[in-house]
């Protein structure tokens, strides 16, 4: 473990006011460590959404607060980046114009930018594709899409908000090996990402750790390092694996039942 | 009851400032013309669902009712109401005449709205709510009760707040029409109600009165709509915005018409013996019999009931150098560049807006009671009044011109910023996110996400902007006051149509006018905004 965290949740509440008060979450605390690829996970309402939507700056804790690289954040920045759960595409761009407008944005050079479209585009196995629009992309295109323009201006941080969950099993497996691969490239800067999803597989394919919430107001009720080591598609048959599912499903469950 | 106590308030407060012999009428005229809108609006209903659901339910029906009621939206209606006006005049005297010609302008008011909204409703019922339906054995009238009738609802009420707001604007027009004869002596055929009231006033040079009529009428607009159509809308869950897509979808253009009138008459027949092929000329020949046969009907009333020069002197009347048809080319040009200039004001109101709608949280709370209070402005009745009042100060070409472009501008900018407000409010927040999280600020977010995302619902409401808006130029390049030998009159298409009716009386040439008119709506709607839609349609954002 390195020192300091790059990412630190620390005491997160929030609660929607619009009439009626809801307790999205619930105090909730923990570390993403340098080059961790973390997985939250938990029921559908339980704050999954809103506590990654405040780590990107979007929306302000009622309390709390999240330490990027040590530093207290509330705004979004370049250095930690979104991948969408609809893709969050721009129908009127092409493909490369999606993944330019956050570095002109930055104020990074025209041509520079886009250069690094066309490499991230090819990266993400578009190269064919730069100048197709979303509505002429299949879902799976359009999510690889979404990769390449969160890590075009190569943040620290990639949160993803259930990226799959749009997508077919099949067009999903071959996004999550993407991804995987991604997060392992030493040559890229982004190494840290922080992933939600409500599918247990998936969890322990991709996590180093994994983040249990409870159902509405999310808390975090448990902790699980996954052993399997890496690669992890040499792994998926093995006893520990099936056994690493078991004990998550029993983690979940077991919270609903004390909810119920 | 503030609404009853607002009534009561303008009536007393009329009685005291303008006189108690003058408003004392007011409350009987004004139940006088609601109850025209109220029958000619059930009418219009009545009709619309019949055909709309027939339409959209029965192929061959489609290929009659759709193009006809196509047709009927693209005529100016102002512009061939003096033509019916006057057969009716003659077909039934007595006055009769004058109440049936008001009440058909009304319903022309109303109905495409209705037909439109009804059958674009019917046709976006989901395939799979059609076919659970068929599967649990829903027919005829279940089918109906269970499954139209509720699917059509929200778009048929979004339809309905439309055309009542357009019946009560074109109440003003229905019920007092003036007709010059050769010595230029008028005469008037006017039906009694709250229209022929602010009318005659302005007529009269009683502009106060004319005024206090036109707000009586704007606090029964939007009383109507606050007490009817938004407790029905309420009441009826909408889930996505309705937008004018849904009350004038492209369906069927009339250029489509005439190649299958060219393939009925033997330039393109090259399929006979599919069956597909023969049923699609079956209706063909239908729809070509009851063209025929309402072309000879009229054709007929014209020469056997209207006092009409010859073809031979109308055709080298307008061909005649310095005749009527060497003025057309300009002044159409005047008449386009009038409700141009007029659009342009209503874009930049309307692109101010859908950035408000986006950047600011509150902004709805301000916009739909504002746009409430505008939408109820009779503006056709407010023209007349206009113009007299600025006249007192101002030239008169000048004041005219003034009068026309805020008529023209409430004509036209409900259509555009209720289309781009509702369609910048629903815009899915993952978009507003993703320009949050890559730092999309400024005038580059009205360029890249905003503008783009209400472009098509922006193009939409331009249609029906440029639709309402030629309605209403004709109302506004001619004016007939009482006393004046002359009219007012500004150059444009608009005063020729009139003059050919109030002044010339000669239909054909109205007619001609017409065709002109109906020409330039149709090309402008065909080449410059459905091909314009077609273009950015696939680019729209998905709403959810
Ligand atoms: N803007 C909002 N206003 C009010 N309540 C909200 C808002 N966003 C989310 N919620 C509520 O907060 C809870 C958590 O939502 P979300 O984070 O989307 O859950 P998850 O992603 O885990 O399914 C839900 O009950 C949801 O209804
Ligand atoms: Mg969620």
């Amino acid at each position: 473990m390195s020192a300091t965290p790059i990412l630190s949740i620390k005491d997160i509440v929030k609660i929607f006011r619009n009439g009626s008060e809801v307790k999205a979450i619930d105090d909730v605390s923990f570390d993403v460590n340098l080059n961790e690829f973390i997985c939250i996970i938990g029921p559908s309402g339980c704050g999954k959404s809103t506590l990654l939507r405040i780590i990107a700056g979007l929306e302000t804790a009622t309390s709390g607060q999240i330490l990027f690289q040590g530093q207290p954040k509330t705004q979004p920045t370049s250095k930690v980046t979104m991948v969408f759960q609809t893709f969050g595409l721009l129908p009127w761009k092409t493909a490369v114009e999606n993944v330019e407008l956050p570095m002109e944005v930055a104020g990074i050079e025209k041509a520079e930018a886009k250069a690094r479209a066309d490499r991230y585009l090819k990266m993400v196995g578009l190269g064919m594709f730069e100048n197709a629009y979303p509505h002429d992309c299949s879902g799976g295109m359009r999510q690889r899409i979404g990769v390449a323009r969160a890590l075009a201006l190569g943040p620290e941080v990639l949160l993803l908000d259930e990226p799959f969950s749009a997508l077919d099993e099949l067009t999903a497996k071959s996004l999550r090996i993407l991804l995987l691969q991604i997060w392992g490239d030493p040559a890229l800067p982004t190494n840290n990402f922080v992933m939600v999803t409500h599918n247990v597989e998936e969890a322990v394919m991709m996590a180093d750790r994994i983040i249990v919430m409870s159902p509405r107001p999310g808390r975090v009720v448990g902790e699980l390092k996954v052993p399997l080591p890496r690669p992890r598609f040499e792994h998926l048959r093995d006893p520990l694996f099936f056994d690493t599912v078991d004990k998550l499903m029993g983690m979940l469950s077991s919270n609903v039942e004390e909810q119920m | 009851m503030a609404a009853f106590a607002a009534l009561l308030a303008t009536y007393l407060l009329g009685s005291y400032y303008i006189g108690m012999s003058v408003v004392v009428d007011v409350p009987y005229y004004a139940l006088l013309s609601l109850g025209r809108v109220a029958i000619v609006y059930f009418i219009s209903l009545g009709v619309g669902l019949a055909f709309g659901i027939l339409a959209a339910t029965n192929k061959h029906a489609e290929r009659v009712l759709v193009p006809l009621f196509d047709i009927g939206q693209s005529v100016p209606i102002l512009g061939y109401f003096p033509v019916v006006l006057t057969f009716l005049i003659i077909a039934f005297p007595h006055g009769v005449g004058n109440e049936i010609g008001a009440d058909f302008l009304l319903f022309t008011a109303m109905e495409w709205d209705i037909f439109f909204g009804v059958v674009g409703a019917v046709k976006n019922i989901p395939s799979s709510v059609e076919e659970a339906a068929r599967g649990y054995g829903f027919t005829g009238s279940n089918h109906l009760r269970y499954v139209v009738i509720p699917a059509v609802l929200p778009a048929l009420l979004s339809a309905s707040v439309l055309a009542w707001n357009d019946g009560w604007t074109f109440d003003v027009a229905s019920e007092f029409v003036q007709f010059a004869n050769s010595a230029g002596k008028l005469t008037t055929y006017s039906v009694t109600g709250l229209g022929s009231y602010i009318q005659l006033a302005t007529q009269q040079g009683h502009i106060i009165v004319s005024w206090y009529g036109v707000l009586v009428m704007g606090e029964i607009i939007f009383i109507t709509n606050q007490l009817i159509w938004h407790q029905l809308q309420n009441r009826v869950a909408t889930h996505k915005p309705v937008l004018a897509t849904i009350i004038r979808p492209d369906l069927q253009s009339p250029l489509r018409l005439r190649r299958r009138f060219r393939r009925l008459f033997g330039l393109r027949i090259r399929q006979v013996a599919q069956t597909v092929r023969v049923s699609e000329q079956l209706s063909t020949r239908a729809l070509a019999v009851v063209f025929v046969v309402v072309l000879s009907v009229v054709g007929f009333l014209v020469y056997a009931h209207l006092p009409i020069r010859g073809l031979q002197a109308f055709v080298s009347d307008i061909t005649r150098p310095g005749g009527q048809l060497s003025n057309v080319p300009l002044y159409s040009l005047f008449t386009i560049g009038r409700l141009f200039a007029a659009y342009i004001t209503c874009v930049g109101i309307t692109l101010l807006c859908a950035v408000l709608a986006v950047t600011k949280k509150n902004f709805a709370r301000y916009f739909y009671p504002l746009y409430d209070l505008g939408r109820s402005v009779p503006y056709l009745a407010v023209f007349l009044p206009l113009f007299v009042t600025l006249h007192g100060s101002l030239p008169t070409g000048v004041s005219q011109e003034i009068a026309s472009f805020i008529l023209l501008m409430l004509a036209m900018v409900w259509y555009l910023l209720f289309n781009v407000v509702t369609a910048a409010r629903a815009l899915p927040t993952e978009l507003i996110e993703v320009s949050a999280v890559f730092g999309v600020k400024g005038w580059k977010r009205v360029t890249d996400i905003i503008l783009p995302a209400v472009l098509p619902a922006f193009i939409t409401g331009s249609l029906l902007a440029w639709g309402g808006g030629w309605n209403v130029v004709i109302y506004s390049e001619y004016v007939q006051l009482a006393g004046q030998s002359t009219p007012y009159v500004l150059p444009g298409l608009g005063y020729l149509l009139d003059n050919a009716a109030y002044v010339l009386g000669d239909i054909p040439l109205v007619v001609f006018f017409l065709f002109i008119m109906s020409g330039i709506v149709i090309l402008l709607e065909r080449l410059v905004w459905r091909r314009l839609l077609k273009r950015v349609e696939r680019f729209g954002v998905e709403f959810n």
